[in-house]
């Protein structure tokens, strides 16, 4: 089956949406109709313009265009969405193999560890840390994926719970193989799959916290455009000038139902394969 | 295992939780780049100042030192003072929590009594308007960012038709004219108590909007939920003997297949809440409601951490709190898990 | 009490109609305890769905005759027949354990019947409740009203089932699979105690059953199903003496205490026809061992004093 007939029709849209959102980040300055306000370049003369053919989303508080600022929000909203899930794997999948796979008191301490952080709020515990680490994209993102990588720590381990009694493994342990070796060659791929679906799934959550951070004014710091912080900027002019705060909004939401619609839609594919 | 051991089990892991939060909490007030002395110390400080201040905080003493007395400032309450309005924190979390937890409650209610019953109709007719309408819905709910539905819930009903008030917890003219003796600090039971249905009134009206944004995605997650659920229990020999016994759809869909999904219901229930815990942070700002979440917010804005440090803290014991409560109802309601 | 001629069920499917029910005649006379046997997916359930109005929807139901009692339901079978359904025709369904709701009291569960049915005020339900139970063999039924179902035996459990079908005032009963769950002592009672409400309460009942010994033991008559075809029908003594449909005839045979002491159990070479298959002549055609070449068209309806079965062989 094609890749689309096996997406479905929705989760064939969402894929649309995901990569049109992608292409804008990559090209945001080729692109955008007006790239240096998109960057941050004011344009006094022209504010709280209402949306035109000119400017079909209309301009903000500055005189920015308002198509140009979103599409220059979507590199922000994209990488930290993306950054957010890679940064948690990277950190959970190692912590659940270890405590899956060896048991024990390092199983306990590193639960136990998991469970303290799967203690706080998650929105309240980002944004301790993002008050913490200072403003900025990457502390951010460093900020939310404190709060994710726990959950994928629980994941992992799970899995590798799952595999470490299967035949092969114990077959490979007979044999002489090391244990890093097992737990790379054999026990990774398979705690891989399901991990990777549940990561895809999360990049829409993902973005939303990481909107919420910089709607509360941590994450990038202006005149970077960033979906949340603009919400935020706008939240003044609202419903009058209504179009300052809803591009941005909408722009977070229609991004998130994209990947969430896509990430369903592949875990829907991933049980028919499995 | 039994449901005392269980109980102890479960309690002493919740005690040494709080211990791993506090230290996280202590790591995090650590890594700030800015100098708590000299914001301390108060607008252009002194280097004199800032040197009092340092010892005031006792940041010159070893670390281990220094953990000891945050935890023992935590374990007493004493979470210090505010950097912007020199009060103590204490108070006002003390002022501020109620009208927060109150948010918290109403809006989960809120969100399970729309969701479960949605979701048991979705169940009982698959396949049906309802049941497509809802999947949209709950799938809309999850990707709406909360910030932007409360901006969109206000404009509509508070500035576009006008029909609920736009922010606060109780209008000018209540609050100022007859103020209400705080009993339980929640503005609901306190105006029933003291007899005001007009504060009462006055207190509903403000609480709908933030509430039912905060509702809307759990509210989502509980329709989903409840509807898996229903549609396994539909499918079980009790309810087609039941049918067989022509009992009527709504009889078997509420009183006899609903009351199997107590499970997922409680499940929900502890999502919903914890939800609006954090939410609260983004939707007080909004509607003005005085709570721990404008608090924080505002707290941010201001660079003022320990303002944050001790909201998360005890924003998250009432987490903690409201999980173990919940774990232990799972153990009541089925005893398999306590085993 | 029941009339049946020629009763076709068809759900309707992606790859062409199933035939769940092909030709199904049933008579029972009031006050009968008439078995309905065959192996499973012969359309024993779904002869008891159809009864009780539970089929799914897009399911195309016909007869040449159906009459219940006084009424005559041939013109619009399915929605007569949920009007009907708890009302007079009540079921007991098989699998006490899991036909009861877990989360519900019995005395819940009862309740609930008799609501549905009868418009008692709450102390005049409880009380119909307990001598229901009482009727049913049940001691104690006023402890037994605040139990839960897993707090009671298989037996006890069965005996609440049949107590919830009485409930409902209906007069037909289908007792689905009674004793399948059961110890072999525990279902000879449930039987007797079928026995006797049919005689003091003057009910019909139509018991399904793929078990022999179970129709010898308690069904005045019976019908024998095979592959969606009533094919033999008669009084259980006649039937188990001189069985006339060679699919009958290999039941028996294959009965464990049919074959003589050391020797091999008679089986049927074959299996039972696909509800999807159009079968234009005798279903058991492909198994029988007596088949003809006229057994390509449909075999003729015979009878004999009672007794009637559908077969191309002449009787002898």
């Amino acid at each position: 089956m094609s890749l689309t007939a096996r997406l479905g029709p929705k989760g064939t849209i969402a894929l649309a949406i995901v990569v049109l959102a992608v292409v804008l980040a990559l090209f945001a300055p080729w692109i955008s109709p007006f790239p240096d306000q998109g960057a941050g370049a004011p344009n006094i003369a022209d504010k709280f313009q209402p949306p035109s053919l000119t400017h079909l989303f209309g301009t903000d508080h500055l005189g920015r265009d308002m198509v140009s600022r979103v599409i220059y929000g979507a590199r922000v909203s994209l990488t930290s969405g993306l950054l957010i899930v890679f940064v948690a794997l990277a950190v959970g999948l190692p912590v659940g193999l270890i405590a899956g796979y060896a048991g024990g008191w390092w199983d306990e301490g590193l639960m136990r560890m998991t469970d303290v952080f799967l203690a706080f709020p998650a929105l309240l515990l980002a944004v301790l840390m993002a008050a913490a680490l200072g403003p900025g994209l990457i502390n951010a993102i460093l900020a939310v994926a404190v709060t994710w990588w726990p959950w994928y720590a629980r994941i992992a381990r799970a899995e590798v719970l799952a595999l470490r009694g299967q035949p092969y493994v114990e077959a490979a342990r007979l044999m002489g193989v090391s244990h890093p070796r097992i737990l790379i060659r054999h026990i990774l791929p398979a705690a891989l799959r399901p991990l990777s679906v549940q990561a895809a799934l999360d990049v829409g959550p993902a973005l939303l916290t990481a909107s919420a951070l910089s709607f509360l004014g941590l994450g990038v710091l202006p005149p970077t455009a960033d979906w949340g912080q603009m919400v935020d900027a706008g939240r003044k002019f609202f419903p009058e000038r209504w179009w300052y705060s809803a591009a941005p909004g909408l722009a977070v939401f229609l991004l998130a139902l994209a990947f969430s619609v896509l990430g369903d839609a592949l875990r829907d594919r991933e049980g028919e394969d499995a | 295992m039994g449901l005392g051991r269980y109980l102890l089990r479960r309690l002493a892991l919740s005690v040494l939780v709080v211990l791993g939060v506090t230290f996280l909490v202590f790591v995090a007030a650590q890594v700030v780049p800015s100098d708590p002395a000299a914001l301390y110390a108060g607008p252009r400080p002194t280097a004199d100042q800032i040197e009092k201040a340092r010892a005031e905080l006792h940041l010159d003493a070893p670390l281990p030192q220094r953990f000891a007395a945050f935890a023992a400032a935590m374990a007493t309450g004493d979470f210090g003072v505010s950097y912007k309005s020199r009060r103590p924190i204490a108070q006002d979390l003390r002022a501020y929590l109620p009208a927060t937890l109150e948010l918290a409650t109403v809006s989960t209610l809120l969100a399970l009594l729309i969701g479960i019953p949605a979701g048991a109709f979705a169940a009982a007719r698959r396949g049906g308007w309802l049941d497509r309408a809802g999947g949209l819905a709950s799938i809309a709910a999850v990707a709406m960012p909360t910030f932007f539905l409360a901006m969109l819930l206000q404009a509509f009903f508070a500035q576009g038709i006008g029909i609920l008030p736009l922010s606060g917890r109780l209008s000018r003219e209540i609050a100022l004219s007859a103020p209400l003796d705080p009993v339980t600090g929640f503005t609901l039971i306190d105006s029933l108590i003291a007899g005001r249905l007009d504060v009462f009134r006055d207190a509903l009206a403000h609480l709908i909007l933030p509430a039912l944004t905060l509702a809307a995605y759990p509210a989502g997650i509980a329709m989903r939920l409840t509807r898996s659920a229903m549609i396994e229990i539909l499918g079980r020999r009790h309810i087609l003997a039941a049918r067989a016994l022509g009992l009527s759809r709504a009889r078997i869909l509420f009183g006899h297949a609903l009351p199997n999904a107590v499970g997922p219901s409680l499940t929900v229930l502890g999502l919903s809440f914890a939800y609006a815990l954090t939410g609260a942070v983004l939707v007080e700002i909004i509607f003005a409601w005085p709570g721990l979440g404008r608090y924080v917010s505002e707290a941010v804005l201001s660079k003022d951490f320990p303002v944050i440090a001790a909201s998360t803290f005890v924003v998250t014991l009432c987490y903690v709190a409201m999980n173990l409560i919940l774990d232990l109802v799972q153990a009541l309601v089925d005893p398999r898990v306590a085993l | 009490m029941l009339d049946i001629a020629a009763l076709s069920v068809t759900l309707p499917s992606k790859s062409g109609p199933i035939h769940v029910l092909r030709r199904i005649d049933l008579r029972l006379a009031k006050g009968e305890i008439h078995g309905m046997i065959g192996e499973s997916g012969c359309g024993k359930t779904m002869t008891a769905l159809t009864l009780l109005g539970l089929l799914p929807e897009g399911a195309s139901v016909r007869a040449e005759r159906f009459r219940f009692g006084t009424l005559d339901l041939s013109r619009h079978v399915a929605s007569d027949l949920s009007a009907l359904r708890g009302r007079r025709i009540a079921l007991i369904s098989q699998d006490p354990a899991a036909a009861l709701n877990p989360v519900l009291t019995i005395g819940r569960q009862m309740d609930d019947v008799i609501r549905s049915h009868h418009g008692l005020a709450k102390g005049a339900r409880r009380s119909m409740a307990v001598e229901i139970l009482l009727a049913t063999g049940l001691p104690e039924p006023e402890k037994l009203l605040k139990l839960y179902p897993h707090q009671l035996s298989g037996g006890m459990q069965q005996r609440v089932v049949i107590a919830q079908a009485l409930a409902t005032g209906a007069d037909f009963l289908i007792a689905d699979e009674p004793t399948t769950a059961l110890d072999v002592t525990v279902g000879a009672q449930v039987l007797k105690l079928l026995r006797q409400l049919v005689e003091t309460r003057g009910l019909t009942v139509l018991m399904i059953t793929h078990d022999m010994d179970v129709v010898a033991a308690s069904c005045d008559r019976a019908t024998v199903l095979y592959a969606g075809i009533s094919v033999e029908e008669g009084p259980v003594g006649r039937l188990l003496s001189a069985p006339r449909h060679p699919y009958t005839q290999a039941l028996l045979a294959a009965l464990p205490d049919a074959a003589p002491h050391g020797a091999r159990l008679a089986t049927v070479e074959g299996s039972i026809p696909p509800p999807t298959a159009a079968l234009p002549g005798c279903a058991f055609a492909a198994r029988c061992p007596f088949a003809m070449p006229v057994c390509a068209s449909p075999p003729p309806l015979r009878q004999e004093a009672g007794h009637s079965w559908i077969c191309h062989l002449e009787p002898t």
